[in-house]
Order: structure tokens, then C-alpha cells, then sequence
């Protein structure tokens, strides 16, 4: 659906001063595939995205969507597209807004208002249709955003950082309306500062940094990505027995402990010990993901050091 | 490119122009037209001004300020406030957009200019309309391409189109019939001297002459194709 092909992509000020944001930068994202994309402020992230809409071109490289360059594909099929800033003239009432861009997005006349009330529904708007843009608190501003990104049923989706200034509630809201976007047809490429929504929502999480793709993350756990790790372990019943039966078990609280670092043979029997002793677990936490660990790798202080 | 989506989104860029600009425009040509309706008013008999050489007078100060406010950051303003990211997220050509958007606002201008000429006409007396109309058409067309240009490629394209309209009236004033080399490069200038020519036509109430306007047109196509072409390569390059 999407490959990037040795982009990159370099600014040079009036003064000649050149930054390099993005290079040597390649990627395939499969159709249906569900891709985030992880980084540091200033990694390159909007800038990918910003070229993936055409906004403007590599400066080297080609990026293709659906055989397409990316400005000719979305001219012609047009694309779900939240950006990190939500920009909307601040005149515009929520629903005038929701049909101006149902509007371009090609909606056809007759189904423009069940759209417009469809997408409302589906992101709690109803009580905000008549307000003014300017008028909307940040959380439900991200919510117009999400929905003019979902008005049309797109090939390709792309969210930059869509849970920002959502609350709670909405944040899990917004996982399940991805879930339920999920569609062989459809490819969403999703990025985003929160390493645990992306843990949870995509298939492979592309970290970036200094304008590089410095890993492709599978989210998937297995043995071998988890050489070893931490965990967290909540107990509902028989935590006063549980440090007798596992001498590796630290207390955290009166109901939880810490074990670890172990391997995912090794934890799992220790809680097989604990279960049959009568130890009853309420939660199995690791310490940190498969990605945390992934990030910190690619993204540390060491490695900002060697290639800055 | 999809032309109906387009289409169907005019009557939304008409909107703005009127919500954002027509209002402006309105009230700043009743305030400028205001005191010399009241002073006709006020003086009779021989002494009483025609409407047609009031209308003339303002129609000449105020097309250049009503089409700069038209033109101002057309495309720029988009892009400097970043509306643009959920607009060509859409099937949509940013090219057709802001050409069918100078196209409307032309159309705009014109209404607007019509409804001010019209109040005129109740409260001054009967004038003829078209010349007025006709010498605003120029000035925003004259303009227009070069704005439309400047705005596709910076932010400040107001600040640009006048610093530029000025420097060409200087030039044009201090080196016009002097045999002077800097002469040979005045088609290089935003088009004063035709408008110029356009604007004593207006006086004596006639339509610009054929080729002022065909140099008018001209020069303004080819930078709003330049414009479109800018669109069309880099659309919001930054």
C-alpha cells in the first residue's frame, strides 16, 4: 500500500544553515496493516506524514501510495488525515464544519447529513453541534478532528498523535473506534508519544529519531522478543503465603510484588507454583513492553549522543 | 481532481468572502462615500456635484484598497493557519481550490460593489454603474494574478503586492517619456500605467480601451498560472 524509498528530506534557512529532518528513510507498509510510528519531539514524525499527504515533496527518495505519488492519491481518493494541531477557522460551528468537509470529501449530497450525524454519534458531538470551533474545549475539538478524518470510508487513515487532550474515557473510546476501523482494506498509520496506546492499537510500531528509522517493532509478545523482564504481579488472595513460596518475590503494597528480571518460562512457573499453592492473582504487569524496551534502545541517551 | 465536490463547495467560499471580507468592505465604502454624499447634500443649485463624478472620484481611491483586502493572503492565510492540512486531506486539488476561490471573490468584490453602488444611487441619485463596476474588475484583475502568486510562495504577499504596486507608481511616474533604460523594464511591473489609463477612461465615464485591458489580463494570467503552478508542484512546501 505504502513504501518509502530512500527518503529524505532537508531544510536549508535563508542563512544556510541546513537540518536534515528525515533520511535515508525506507519503509513498506502493507495494506490493512495497522502501523504506528514512535519518536522523540523533533524526530521526524510530521514531517513523514506531512509527506505522505504531498504536502510537500522529499527532497530525495520517492514515497509511493497505492502506486500513486502521494499528492495524486490523495486528489484522487482522498485520505482520513488527523493532524497533531487541530486547525479549524474557530468561526465555524462543529456542524457546518462536519459538512464543509464532507463536502470536499465527496460525500455524496444525499448522504451528507446521516454522515455528519453518524460520525457525531459515533464521537459524542451531539451536544456540541451548534458551537462555534472556538467555543470547544481541547478534548472535544480532538473528538471534530477525529471525525472529519472519519467521515468517508478511506483506504488510508493517518493519525498523528490522535489521543492528545482526550480524557480517560475518551482515550479507550478511541481504541475501540480504531479496532472497529480495522479492515483488510484499509491501512492506518498511527503516531504518537504514548508508547502503550501504540503497544495496544498497532501491529508494528516504526520507532524514528534524528530523521532515521532506527527499529520496526513487531507489538506482538514472544520468548525471544522478551529475553527477560520484569513484572509486576497483583494478588486477590494468599499474598501473606506468596514470598514463601517464591523467595524472588519482593513486596510492593500489601497485595502486589515485583519479580524478576526472569524469562517468560520462568515467570510463567512461578505462577503456576503460586496458582497451585492457592495463591489467587488478580494482574500480571510487566515492567515495561516490549516496545518501552524497544524505544529506550534506539532512542536513549547514548544513542542520541553517537548520532547527533 | 474531482470538479463536483468542488463545485459544490462555491457556495462555502462565497461565504467566507462575504463573512470575512464583504462586511469590511461595506462598511469601509460607507464611511469613505458618507462625507461627500452629506456635503452634496448640503450644496444646491449650481454649486450641487453630479453623482456620476462623486462615484468616479471614490471609485478610483477605493478599488486598489478593495481589491488588496480581496487578495490578502488568499492562499497564504491557509497555510499560515494551517487549514489547509484537513482541506487537501480531502480529494482535492489545492490548484483548483484557490483558482475557483479568485474566481468567487471576484464575484464577491463585484456584489458588494454593486450593493454599495446601489445604496449610492438611493442616497445621492442615479448613476451609471458600469464603468465603476468594470474599473474594479481591472484593478482587482490587474492585481490579482501577481497577489494570487506572491501569495502562493509567502506569507507576507500584502505587504509584497504593495510594497511592489508603490515602487511601480514611483518608477513609472519619475522615468515615464524620459528615454530612460530603467523604462524598458516596466512590463515587468505590476500594470499602473494601464490602470492608470483605465482609471482616466473611468473619469470620462467611457470603458478602458482594448489594449490596456488586454495587457491587464495578460500580465495577471501569466502569474496566476505561475501560482498554480506553485500549487500544483509544491503545494504547502514550507
Amino acid at each position: 500500500m505504502i513504501e518509502f524509498r530512500s527518503v529524505a528530506k532537508t531544510y536549508k534557512s535563508l542563512l544556510g544553515r541546513t537540518v536534515h529532518a528525515v533520511e535515508e528513510f525506507s519503509l513498506q507498509v502493507a495494506e490493512g496493516e495497522v502501523l504506528g510510528i514512535a519518536g522523540p519531539n523533533g524526530a521526524g514524525k510530521s514531517t513523514i506524514l506531512s509527506m505522505l499527504l504531498g504536502y510537500f515533496p522529499p527532497t530525495s527518495g520517492e514515497i509511493v501510495v497505492g502506486g500513486l505519488s502521494p499528492r495524486r492519491f490523495v486528489e484522487r481518493h482522498g485520505i482520513g488525515y488527523l493532524s497533531e494541531l487541530i486547525a479549524i477557522p474557530p468561526r465555524w460551528k462543529l456542524e457546518v464544519a462536519l459538512e464543509r468537509y464532507a463536502i470536499l470529501a465527496d460525500i455524496e449530497p444525499a448522504r451528507v447529513k446521516a454522515r455528519v450525524d453518524e460520525v457525531c454519534t459515533l464521537l459524542g458531538l451531539d451536544e456540541h453541534r451548534g458551537k462555534r470551533v472556538k467555543a470547544l474545549s481541547k478534548g472535544t475539538l480532538q473528538r471534530l478532528g477525529l471525525a472529519q478524518a472519519l467521515l468517508r470510508d478511506e483506504r488510508l487513515l493517518i493519525l498523528d498523535e490522535p489521543t492528545h487532550g482526550l480524557d480517560p474515557l475518551w482515550t479507550q473510546n478511541f481504541r475501540d473506534i480504531v479496532q472497529g476501523l480495522r479492515n483488510p482494506a484499509r491501512t492506518i498509520i498511527m503516531a504518537s508519544h504514548n508508547l502503550d496506546e501504540l503497544q495496544r492499537v498497532a501491529d508494528r510500531v516504526a520507532i524514528i529519531d534524528h530523521g532515521r528509522l532506527q527499529r520496526l517493532v513487531s507489538t506482538g509478545y514472544s520468548a525471544e522478543d522478551l529475553p527477560s523482564g520484569v513484572y509486576q504481579i497483583g494478588t486477590a488472595a494468599g499474598s501473606d503465603i506468596a514470598m514463601g513460596i517464591e523467595p524472588r518475590l519482593a513486596a510492593v503494597g500489601a497485595n502486589g510484588f515485583v519479580l524478576g528480571p526472569v524469562t517468560l518460562t520462568e515467570l510463567n512457573a512461578v505462577l503456576k507454583k503460586l496458582m497451585e499453592a492457592g495463591v489467587v492473582i488478580s494482574s500480571v504487569v510487566p515492567s515495561q513492553s516490549v516496545l518501552e524496551r524497544q524505544f529506550r534502545e534506539a532512542v536513549g541517551e547514548q544513542g542520541r549522543e553517537t548520532s547527533s | 481532481m474531482k470538479r463536483t465536490n468542488l463545485t459544490r463547495y462555491a457556495r462555502w467560499q462565497l461565504q467566507d468572502f462575504f463573512l470575512d471580507r464583504g462586511v469590511a468592505l461595506v462598511l469601509i465604502g460607507v464611511l469613505l462615500a458618507s462625507p461627500d454624499v452629506i456635503l452634496m447634500h448640503r450644496m444646491s443649485g449650481p454649486f450641487q456635484r453630479d453623482p456620476n463624478r462623486i462615484l468616479v472620484g471614490l471609485a478610483a481611491s477605493t478599488a486598489i484598497v478593495f481589491s488588496l483586502i480581496t487578495l490578502n493572503a488568499q492562499v497564504s492565510g491557509d497555510r499560515t493557519r494551517g487549514y489547509f492540512r484537513f482541506l487537501f486531506a480531502k480529494p482535492v486539488s489545492p490548484a483548483a481550490f484557490y483558482a475557483q476561490q479568485f474566481v468567487l471573490w471576484m464575484l464577491g468584490l463585484l456584489a458588494v460593489v454593486s450593493a454599495l453602488l446601489g445604496v449610492f444611487a438611493l442616497t445621492a441619485g442615479p448613476v451609471t454603474p458600469w464603468p465603476t463596476l468594470w474599473y474594479v474588475a481591472l484593478v482587482y484583475l490587474g492585481f490579482g494574478g501577481l497577489g494570487f502568486f506572491i501569495s502562493t510562495v509567502t506569507r507576507r504577499d500584502w505587504l509584497i503586492l504593495i510594497g511592489l504596486w508603490t515602487v511601480s507608481q514611483i518608477l513609472v511616474s519619475l522615468y515615464k517619456d524620459r528615454d530612460s533604460w530603467i523604462e524598458n523594464f516596466f512590463f515587468l511591473l505590476p500594470p499602473v500605467e494601464h490602470l492608470d489609463n483605465a482609471g482616466r477612461a473611468l473619469v470620462r465615464g467611457e470603458l478602458a480601451g482594448g489594449s490596456d485591458v488586454a495587457w491587464i489580463l495578460g500580465y495577471s494570467a501569466i502569474f496566476f498560472v505561475l501560482g498554480l503552478f506553485v500549487l500544483h508542484k509544491r503545494p504547502f512546501h514550507s
